[in-house]
């Protein structure tokens, strides 16, 4: 995977805007997507994408040099991701859960690409989100271990009953 | 056979969900612009505490002492119009009409500034967009935006990192990208 190279972020720590407009360059698109797929709604992961860089250059004076710069950044990413789904559910009415997952299974000729991001919106956020930095994201469980805060083990199981249940899922969108 | 049908499940969904999605300008445009000027020392850090956490009043005076004296924002209306409307920063900001095509004209006295533009959700809070041009022998700062009709929010980047609004002029919280502005309403058949 690409890294942005360490001279860049060692000008945005030192208050270079101009080399954080390159940061933010490179890693929005990744940013947005994977806030996308944790939020599951536009606006929320375009909110979330813009605190996380906020809060990066605020940050950055005390970033590490040396230190591996995307896991710290995503751990900002995950971390604002986590806000809003937890103001989302504070937000909540009072209505009953509604499973859409088997709600939604047994209509016809859903496209396979809708049922997976569906499927994935069904997992708890701590699934979703460790199975997303290890699948599409490309990080080893040592650097979700950094962007989490969770032991690697759990990780490890957090990311195989997210494969258990997309494979379950999915499994009958492929057969049908 | 079963585990390698599912294992093709599985890097199919994964195919699904790598593609990144295309650039989005606007998304960067409001990183940009909330960072340009963000200062990241401890005063700036506590600036911003106090004018979240403490009562509007309050957070009003604390924001005005931290302006820079000089900087005083308005808008005017016409070009050939000798006086600009600068307003003090008691007084708010005065919205105006597009005039005879010409747009609205943005002015910032700014006499010791090196570079001033204005951003707002009509140009993407570009920074580049818009500059202001220096009128000669005056400190004023002007340009004229062609803006549609409705309501729109702005604010102005002062050497290309000091985000300069009257913190008593009317404010739009609903800011694009979580910042207040200031708002300029352009009315139907304005033009």
């Amino acid at each position: 995977m690409n890294s942005i190279s360490a001279e860049v972020i060692e000008r945005a720590k030192r208050g270079d805007h101009q080399a954080f407009a390159e940061l933010v360059e490179w890693y929005h698109a990744r940013a947005l997507r994977f806030a996308r797929l944790m939020l599951d709604d536009t606006q929320d992961a375009e909110d979330a994408v813009q605190e996380a860089f906020v809060r990066v250059w605020d940050a950055l004076p005390r970033f590490r040099e040396g230190a591996p710069f995307e896991p710290w950044f995503f751990r900002v990413l995950a971390n604002r991701c986590r806000t809003a789904i937890g103001r989302r559910a504070r937000h909540q009415t009072d209505e009953l859960p509604i499973n859409l997952a088997d709600e939604r299974q047994e209509s016809d000729g859903v496209e396979f690409g809708d049922e997976v991001r569906r499927v994935l919106e069904t997992l708890p956020a701590e699934q979703r989100e460790a199975f997303l930095l290890h699948h599409v994201e490309g990080f080893d469980y040592d650097e979700i271990a950094a962007v989490t805060g969770a032991r690697s083990g759990a990780l490890r199981m957090r990311v195989k009953r997210a494969i258990d249940t997309l494979r379950t899922k999915l499994g009958g969108v492929v057969n049908a | 056979m079963r585990e390698g049908r599912e294992d093709d499940i599985l890097m199919r969904a994964v195919a699904v969900l790598r593609p990144l999605p295309a650039r989005h300008p606007r998304v960067i445009a409001r990183i940009l612009a909330t960072t340009a000027g963000r200062s990241r020392s401890w005063a700036g850090r506590l600036q911003r505490w106090m004018t979240a956490s403490v009562p509007r009043p309050l957070a009003a005076a604390v924001a005005g002492l931290t302006l820079v004296a000089g900087y005083v924002v308005g808008v005017r209306r016409d070009e050939s119009t000798a006086e600009f409307a600068a307003v003090s920063a008691s007084t708010p900001v005065r919205t105006v009409a597009n005039v005879a095509g010409q747009g609205v004209q943005f002015v910032l006295d700014a006499p010791s500034a090196r570079s001033v533009a204005v951003v707002g959700d009509f140009n993407e809070w570009s920074a580049t967009a818009s500059p202001l041009v220096r009128e000669p022998g005056s400190g004023a700062w002007t340009t004229t935006v062609a803006l549609p009709p409705g309501r729109h929010v702005y604010a102005f980047i002062v050497d290309g990192v000091r985000w300069t609004m009257d913190p008593h002029a009317p404010l739009a919280p609903d800011a694009d990208f979580g910042r207040a502005g200031s708002v300029v309403l352009v009315p139907e058949g304005g033009r």
